[in-house]
């Protein structure tokens, strides 16, 4: 599988629904176009742009970068980041700036750094420490304190 | 004379304690970020912009503009040492700096680096100084057709300059316009694709999609990279140039400094383009092209002499026509635009401070960054030493902290999650993420312009071909459209239409 094809390909998708969308709000006329005129407008090139870049595509002999590549180790890495950084987000809030900092820190130094648990803790806790000294205290931005509050 | 006096104004603006202190620390912190592979300007001033929030607008503005031209300054100290471009302007400084490098010509190459750095700094400055005041004055007879057109032609010139293949520039530019209008209609009040989520009534956050697809894509993908490189310590003593270097390099940092103030001008990956276009017209007047590429100090001159004049002409059409011309001069906008500030025409007679007080104080950026990359050079290519590992769990929380210190929105966070995800997967499709956060910024005001220039001629589509600025435009747009099309038919097709990366 090639990757401009499949790039191109996902593009044509978005614009498709993109355009879907844009047709289903007033359109207005050319005196008064109305919310969906230009959506409807760059949604439609996008359609024509990413289906030249789609055929265009299958010309091209080589794969510029092959599956295995792309879906091979890498994105176990990525998954694991787009995990933590998901939890971290849900509990912003409830948990606290600080508490979610520090604990933001211990799992990825552990789970994804490779650091011994003790270690990755420690480095957890006083990144937390220091993070909430430096922006809570020193720069006054004003973050959730969640449970801690 | 109004230039000169408005810079004597700036100066005294610049050198009160407060702008001294955070022009210091935004081209120290530019520097660490252009040293530090995988973070870029934009990455720096996104993540102190919550900074500027306690500031004045006048210095949150000195500081992230010293970022800006502080991580051009530090992106050359990797590719001269190590041969890694700490940010992409650099790529080309690899070339020659590194092997002068391994010939023991280190110290004379980040010597020269930094003296056509701070030189194409100063001259850019300078253009500024005089052309961003004759230019906004100029824009104030600007209307809606007027500012659709240049903001059209700013995107083709994007499209046609860019990194990327065209075609997949332009698929991006579109995503990235369409993406802008999702939100309240500005004249309507319609809400568009919003799904019910309030936060999507103001649109999709710059910002956070800015971090996303700069700063955790980028963490992403530096993941998969950690090798570690040998790193070449200049020696103190060899850090001056000798007679000859000097003399060759004279002319390569005249003619960089013209030539990347006016690419800065463009939109686009203008930096980029003006290192790389420097680096071939010194190679093409040069009595020894052979020796480009084997350590030549004419190609390290005239590029790091270059993206930093263009660094500073990047930030005429911010300043004048409030039109960001990269994404890191859009973080800028967004900054003046929390505190109330609309770059543009006006800001020169309503922001005087604002306007000289950031172009004076890029002289005493260029001053302090001068002072600090040639003798510190040995301490900044310590923060390479860092293992990735460690230091990217702590670029992501205060990626979260940035965003979410500027709206206290959760919504933004998960915007900023998904767009790490989707810069990912575009960058692993060769699709350059640049343009898209730059339409995304351009794509509302682009809208509003058409509009009303609809809306003013009662519908008549020629309202964009009329009047001489309309016309010039439309003309220039033609021909580079024809230009394109007449390279793709009878000289051939660009490279880079697939990458090979296997």
């Amino acid at each position: 599988m090639k990757t401009d094809r499949m790039g191109y390909g996902i593009l044509l998708v978005v614009a498709a629904v993109g355009l879907g969308f844009s047709i289903s709000m007033p359109f207005g006329d050319l005196q008064q176009p109305g919310p969906g005129a230009f959506p409807t407008f760059i949604a439609s090139f996008l359609i024509i742009v990413s289906a030249i870049g789609l055929l265009s595509s299958w010309k091209i002999k080589n794969a510029c970068l092959g599956w295995h590549q792309f879906w091979g180790g890498e994105l176990k890495v990525v998954f694991k980041v787009m995990i933590v950084v998901a939890v971290a987000i849900y509990f912003f809030e409830a948990l606290g700036f600080l508490l979610i900092t520090a604990l933001f820190l211990s799992i990825a130094f552990g789970w994804i750094s490779g650091f011994r648990p003790v270690v990755a803790i420690g480095l957890g806790a006083a990144g937390g420490l220091c993070a909430w000294l430096f922006f809570v205290k020193l720069l006054q931005v004003p973050l959730p304190e969640g449970i801690l509050g | 004379m109004e230039s000169l006096v408005g810079l004597g104004h700036g100066f005294l603006i610049a050198f009160t304690p407060e702008n001294l202190y955070y022009c210091f620390v935004g081209v120290l912190f530019g520097t660490v970020v252009g040293v530090l592979p995988g973070l870029g300007p934009l990455g720096g001033i996104a993540i102190l912009l919550p900074v500027t929030f306690k500031l004045s607008p006048v210095t949150g503005i000195i500081m992230l503009a010293g970022i800006y031209y502080g991580a051009m300054y530090g992106g050359s100290t990797t590719s001269i040492l190590m041969r890694i471009p700490g940010e992409a302007a650099s790529v080309v400084t690899c070339l020659d700096g590194y092997e002068m490098s391994r010939k023991g010509r280190a110290g004379a190459a980040l010597f020269i680096s930094a003296w056509g750095s701070f030189i194409g700094g100063n001259v850019s400055i300078l253009g500024i100084a005089f052309m961003a005041p004759l230019l906004a004055r100029f824009a104030l007879r600007f209307g809606p057709p007027e500012m659709f057109a240049i903001m059209a032609l700013a995107l083709l010139l994007l499209s046609y300059l860019g990194s990327g293949p065209v075609l997949k520039t332009v698929g991006i530019l579109l995503l990235g316009l369409f993406l802008g209008t999702v939100g309240m209609d500005a004249m309507t009040g319609y809400m568009r694709m919003t799904f019910g989520i309030m936060t999507l009534s103001d649109g999709i956050g710059f910002i956070p999609v800015a971090m996303g697809l700069f700063g955790v894509s980028e963490v992403l993908v530096s993941l998969q990279d950690e090798e570690v490189k040998k790193v070449i310590k200049p020696k103190l003593k060899e850090l001056l140039p000798n007679r000859e270097e000097m003399r060759r390099s004279w002319g390569p940092i005249f003619r960089g400094s013209f030539m990347g103030f006016f690419i800065g001008l463009l939109p686009g990956a203008a930096h980029i383009v003006s290192s790389f276009a420097s680096y071939v017209m010194e190679k093409k007047l040069s009595k020894r092209p052979q020796d480009f590429g084997t350590g030549c100090i004419e190609g390290v001159a005239g590029p790091e002499t270059a993206n930093n004049a263009a660094a500073g002409g990047a930030m005429i059409p911010l300043l004048s026509l409030g039109i960001p011309s990269g994404p890191a001069p859009a973080v800028m906008m967004i900054a003046l635009m929390i505190h109330g500030i609309s770059p543009g025409p006006l800001l020169m007679t309503q922001e005087p401070d604002v306007f000289w007080g950031v172009i004076s104080s890029m002289y005493v950026g260029n001053v302090m960054l001068i002072i600090l990359n040639l003798p510190l050079v040995g301490l900044f290519v310590n923060f390479l030493r860092i293992p990735f590992r460690l230091l990217f769990p702590c670029i992501l929380i205060i990626c979260m902290i940035g965003i979410y210190s500027v709206n206290g929105r959760i919504a933004e966070l998960w915007i900023m999650m998904i767009s790490g995800g989707v810069g990912f997967i575009m960058r692993r499709f060769n699709f350059d993420i640049a343009p898209l956060v730059l339409a995304l910024i351009i794509g509302p005001m682009m809208e509003l312009a058409f509009r009303q220039s609809l809306m003013l001629s009662a519908g008549d589509l020629r309202i964009f071909f009329q009047g001489p600025i309309c016309l010039s435009i439309a003309v220039v747009m033609g021909l580079i459209v024809f230009g394109y099309f007449f390279r793709l038919m009878f000289i051939g097709k660009p490279a880079d239409v697939c990458r090979e990366e296997t």
